[in-house]
């Protein structure tokens, strides 16, 4: 594995609005409309109530306090604690509605992006490794969510602080409002110069974050390499200097934090000055009342936080729609043709296979099926032999509709399987592979997928025929109820072959496909297998891609595949005789060593 | 004395001692660090103290000259306190981003000197957390942590001294929420991170069970199984939902909660401080003076609560890198140490191996004598034990003493470094780092000539097709080697070492047969002897070798030449066959 440098994904490009991704984004608030607004309100009023204290202390001065009467004050002070009771209530409500609507908007997200993956085409989980696919899922959703509870109701809440103080104060005292107000600019040009400073230094400190990590995984992957080759020198140098890049971009954004910071308090020292000066001198002319002096001080305060504040929003907006153009990718991708909705079908009688002159490839340059047309017979067992590369698990996913053939056609009980809808395909075709997947989940789960079909009984059933009930009831401590570790690492190799027969049993298909593992095991797993394969087959009509001999002798024809084509096809006893591709294929296995 | 139980807050915080050398290093800006800490809060707490004057001076009557005096002063102030901020943020994170630094550097120096026993046991996924996260964890507890301890400390000290200075009784009414607001952060930021973490476990939970579904989405369709799939996620995500509420709850009760005990000493001042003022017994300057020092006051007592979890934070998080300080490096060098001299014949001695903590050996018993100067090829099924006879001799796992000699000693009484400079490995996983391919070449030894060993290696002809020819970069930033030519690469470097003792495990295998010849041939054709280990799949890279080895279940079955072994007609006569029918079909 070869990490190093940022991934490309990982730096945030990108317009801050979109106009069209937005309206793609509206549909999943609207069933949070009502929500939503009532939080905007409960903003609107939180900044209200914000508002409210400096103008009562403003009250408690001018009508009260300087002019000696006591009498009004606890009044105040009541109405005063009514206000932060109230603010207390609204910021409750408020977050609450905000990241509950929020939660939910996810939730729906994440509901519709795996509806929407389920049902693409398996070509694209060839294309796009799982990590990937996740991230959409995970991640992306998230900056979303992060756009929607701060980004957006956030910005709608400092407007309104803004204006509200600003209507505020010219109310007080227009021109002492005005001269306030000179200081604005300096707000705005520290601030914004702070933000293209703080973005270059967020990108080197992105870059060094990610070289850092890109750097560790690589060389605690490859750190046998580096003992091997006496390098621990070399890589600890290397290793200091990205520490170095690391530490010299924070060390970069700590000298803009620690400037914009007290210059932010600076320019609101400024802004009290100013009051203190031009208000005095009202004061002194009679024109402005001590307590609305103080009510500026203080208002003038609340100024700065809401226009730092929204500067910083900016960042969640560009990945917000970085993230999603990408969601609104996946979503775009055009989902699997899975048959029609409903079709009249014979009921399933025959339980043949028929493949009839079937050509297929991956990307149209090399074709890995040529030609191909064989049949299974009702209840027959027949055995696909063939070197790797040659084809044998192409056949599967054909049959099983995981892509389309470009010519030719496909047969599942006489009737092209292109005419079934998608669950009676399943219903009437399975497949176990070898190459076992287990979730981690319970026994039960794995071996019903979940399916409300198949219930206890037939869980139970399942396991019997595929002798593993009794080591699950007995020896696993919960029983069926187990969960299994991390791709059942914690059975054997024989018990995940014999829990994966167990499922195919439970569902109890009449047409098997079988992919078998070319690992090879041993001898007693190899007993195991063998006696639930018998089973397993018993009665069915079977696809085997065979691997092991055993398997070859017991089925009752076999088609050799060479290159995409059939090459051979007949008893065990005729292609021995012949002394062509099987033959070859057969010393090879004899020799336990394929 | 007991020792602490890991995981307790005693041997948490006791955990922290490892930082005190890192401190040391940096008393002196430490020290300054601590001072501006201290004038920040002396200058910060005069500013209310002007406004105070300045507001007695104007109710009773005061001169424009005198106006603009206070408005400079607080300017001025503004001005020398926003200096000291700055070099207080400056000195003080900068020396933990420092801290955090020379941290890092000994957690990789000391991650290089790890055996492979180590990583065998700790996930990379697990070690790179505790390099970032971990690290970053106890960073904050030396960065904000530390300063915000100290200024809350001193501000807490100051302002109560000056606002006492102002009204004792009414110091003593404000300030009674503010060690509730302490514990209240406390409380609510500790709840928070258990909350969040919960949260976090559980949409791991979930992130398995995507990662499944995905990687299992073969089997679900073929088996139906999508939509009972897709109802679970669905009550996942509801689960999810529910998991937040509390959270949420939480969160949205924090500052509205904070702010009410913030605003209830805001009335009380409005109230118990009004009627002073009424009552002439302090002036209304000193009534505006205290309401903006116990505003001074609210954060950093908030902040109190912050820093104890960031305090807690940190300690664990200490105690998760001490894992790796702690961890036992590579064994030295066992025994006296004597200098390699003579022929370098290998010998295995009776070694029986196993992989710590596994139940069966995976070498057993196996006695070899191999000279110097010789070829040996190694073939067996996957699992024979193949690999592992190449990674004691390499000691990347320790054999048991006395088993494996080189030269007539003891390997585990040579240094590894020695040890290393006597044994080149190619090893199984062509693993490359993305670097330059001369650079990766160089990694074999500082005095390597790339070219020549590259085309010693068979990439001659490649390197001809690549954009910088060895200058250009392997991975992700540069382009991506076919499997055959990352082998020919790794080959390279060894050679480059120039090791006596060359040793192929398995690493020729995406290589053609005719290059693979070559390759033999031109190492064979080195001047001076070199003994040639080849672990192999494919009988045509070994089938010229002076000694043959066929490995089953962890033992040598077979030992012989060529023409020994075919005669012998066992399981490297079967093996010989499967190949030759193989090179047939692929012709038909």
């Amino acid at each position: 594995m070869q990490l190093n440098g940022g991934s490309l994904e990982d730096e945030i490009k990108g317009r801050i609005y979109d106009h069209r991704l937005m309206k793609r984004l509206i549909p999943f608030l609207r069933p949070y409309r009502g929500p939503l607004g009532i939080a905007l309100l409960l903003i609107l009023a939180g900044a209200a109530f914000e508002l409210a204290f400096p103008y009562v202390t403003k009250i408690a001065i001018d009508t009260y306090i300087s002019k000696g009467i006591d009498s009004g004050l606890l009044r105040l002070s009541m109405v005063l604690i009514g206000i932060l009771v109230l603010q207390l209530i609204a910021g409750f409500l408020e977050t609450w509605l905000l990241q509950m609507s929020g939660q939910r908007i996810m939730r729906d997200m994440r509901n519709q992006l795996f509806d929407h993956l389920l049902h693409l085409e398996t070509r694209y989980f060839d294309r796009n490794p799982v990590g990937k696919t996740m991230t959409r899922l995970t991640s992306d959703v998230d900056a979303l969510n992060e756009l929607f509870t701060s980004g957006l109701i956030s910005i709608a809440g400092d407007l309104c602080t803004l204006l509200g103080i600003i209507v505020m104060l010219l109310y007080l005292n227009w021109q002492l409002a005005l001269v306030t107000f000179t200081v604005v600019p300096l707000i705005f040009i520290a601030t914004e110069i702070f933000r293209r400073k703080v973005r270059v230094s967020y990108r080197l400190i992105r870059a060094a974050v990610s070289n850092m990590n890109g750097f560790l995984q690589e060389y605690l992957t490859g750190m046998p390499v580096v003992q091997l080759f006496s390098q621990e020198r070399r890589a600890f140098d290397k290793f200091r200097a990205i520490n170095r890049q690391h530490l010299d971009a924070f060390q970069q954004t700590i000298f803009y934090y620690s400037v914009f910071y007290p210059m932010i308090e600076l320019v609101a020292a400024l802004a009290a000055a100013l009051i203190l000066l031009y208000g005095g001198f009202q004061v002194i002319g009679g024109v402005l009342t001590m307590g609305e002096m103080v009510a500026f001080l203080q208002y003038s305060r609340r100024f700065f936080h809401p226009i730092a504040d929204m500067s910083e929003k900016f960042n969640i907006f560009q990945s917000a729609m970085a993230a999603a153009e990408r969601i609104f990718t996946v979503l775009d991708v055009e989902r699997e043709n899975r048959g029609p909705a409903t079709a009249s079908l014979p009921p399933p009688g025959a339980a043949s296979i028929e493949f009839k002159n079937v050509s297929f490839s991956y990307n149209s340059e090399k074709p890995i099926l040529q030609d191909v047309s064989f049949r299974v017979g009702p209840g027959e067992r027949v055995a696909i032999v063939g070197a790797t590369g040659a084809g044998k698990s192409t056949i599967i996913n054909l049959l099983l509709r995981m892509y389309r053939p470009q010519s030719g056609r496909i047969l599942l009980d006489g009737i092209d399987i292109d005419s079934y809808p998608e669950g009676e395909l399943r219903r009437r075709i399975g497949l176990v592979s070898q190459d076992i997947f287990l979730f981690s989940d319970t026994i039960r789960a794995n071996v019903s997928l979940d399916n409300p079909e198949i219930g206890e009984e037939r869980v139970m059933d399942g396991c019997r025929g595929a002798f593993i009930h009794d080591f699950v009831a007995e020896e696993l401590p919960g029983g069926f109820g187990h969960k299994l570790a991390e791709r059942g690492a914690d059975l054997s190799q024989g018990q995940r072959q014999l829990l994966s027969f167990a499922r195919a049993l439970a569902y109890g298909h009449r047409v098997l496909v079988l992919d078998e593992a070319t690992s090879s095991v041993d001898v007693q797993t190899e007993r195991l297998i063998q006696r639930g394969l018998e089973t397993l087959l018993e009665g069915r009509t079977a696809l085997v891609i065979a691997h092991r001999l055993s398997t070859i002798e017991s089925a009752d024809r076999i088609i050799v595949l060479h290159k995409g084509r059939i090459r051979e096809e007949g008893t065990e006893a005729e292609l021995l005789e012949r002394q062509g591709l099987y033959y070859r294929f057969h010393i090879l296995q004899a020799a336990g060593v394929a | 004395m007991t020792a602490p139980i890991p995981g307790s807050a005693l041997s948490a915080v006791r955990s922290l001692r490892r930082l005190i050398p890192y401190f040391g290093r940096y008393r002196a800006g430490l020290a300054w660090g601590v001072l501006t800490v201290l004038a920040t809060v002396g200058v910060s707490l005069a500013g209310p103290q002007v406004i105070r004057f300045a507001i007695d001076d104007l109710t009773a009557a005061v001169t424009g000259r005198k106006l603009v005096l206070y408005a400079a002063v607080i300017l001025a102030i503004a001005l020398v306190e926003g200096i000291l901020r700055f070099l207080m943020r400056r000195i003080l994170i900068g020396i933990s981003r420092d801290i955090e630094f020379d941290l890092r550097n000994d957690l990789f120096e000391k991650l290089l000197t790890l055996p492979r026993t180590f990583s065998d046991a700790h996930p990379t996924g697990d070690i790179m957390n505790r390099c970032s996260s971990d690290v970053n964890a106890v960073r904050m507890l030396l960065g904000p942590g530390v300063m915000y301890s100290i200024n809350t400390a001193a501000m807490f000290t100051l302002a109560l001294f000056l606002m006492i200075r102002i009204n004792p009784l009414l110091t003593g009414l404000v300030l009674l929420p503010l060690p509730v607001a302490t514990f209240v952060v406390y409380f609510f930021s500790r709840k928070i991170h258990d909350y969040y973490r919960s949260v976090q476990e559980y949409f791991s939970d979930v992130s398995v069970f995507l990662q499944e579904t995905f990687s299992g989405i073969r089997l679900l369709r073929a088996y139906g199984s999508l939509d009972p799939r897709q109802t679970r996620f669905g009550e996942m995500m509801e689960q999810y939902v529910v998991m937040n509420r509390r959270l949420i709850a939480t969160w949205g009760l924090f500052y509205p909660a904070m702010g009410l005990l913030g605003g209830l000493g805001g009335v009380g001042i409005l109230y118990f401080g009004g009627s002073l003022v009424i009552a002439g017994r302090i002036s209304l300057g000193s009534f505006v003076a205290f309401s903006i020092y116990l505003a001074m006051l609210a954060w950093p007592m908030m902040s109190a609560g912050w820093v104890l979890n960031l305090i807690q934070r940190g300690a664990a998080s200490m105690e998760r890198l001490n894992l790796i300080f702690d961890a036992a490096g590579v064994a030295p060098a066992a025994g006296p140490m004597t200098p390699s001299t003579g022929a370098l014949d290998l010998e295995f001695r009776n070694l029986t191996f196993s992989y710590p903590g596994a139940a069966s050996p995976v070498l057993k018993a196996v006695t070899v004598a191999i000279p110097a100067g010789s070829m040996v090829g190694i073939v067996g099924k996957v699992g024979a034990g193949k690999s592992t006879l190449a990674a004691v001799l390499a000691r990347v796992y320790d054999p048991p003493p006395g088993t494996v000699m080189v030269g007539g000693r003891d390997v585990s009484a040579i240094p590894p470094g020695e040890l290393r400079r006597l044994v080149a490995v190619v090893p199984q996983d062509p693993f490359l780092f993305s670097e330059s391919i001369a650079d990766n070449i160089r990694m074999g030894g500082e005095d390597a000539d790339p070219e020549s060993h590259a085309a010693m290696a068979g990439l001659g002809v490649d390197m001809e097709s690549f954009p910088d020819r060895l200058a250009t970069l392997v991975g992700e930033r540069g382009i991506t080697l076919s499997g055959g030519q990352k082998q020919r690469v790794t080959i390279a470097r060894a050679l480059a070492r120039r090791a006596p003792i060359i040793l192929f495990d398995d690493a020729l295998s995406s290589v053609d047969v005719e290059t693979e010849a070559a390759i033999i041939r031109n190492i064979q054709s080195l001047p001076g002897r070199h003994t040639l280990i080849v672990i192999s799949h494919r009988i045509s890279s070994i089938r010229d070798a002076d000694l043959i080895l066929a490995m089953m279940d962890g033992e040598i079955v077979e030992a012989g030449t060529h023409t020994d072994l075919i005669g012998r007609n066992g399981l490297y006569a079967s093996l010989f066959r499967k190949e030759e029918i193989e090179a047939e079909l692929a012709t038909l």
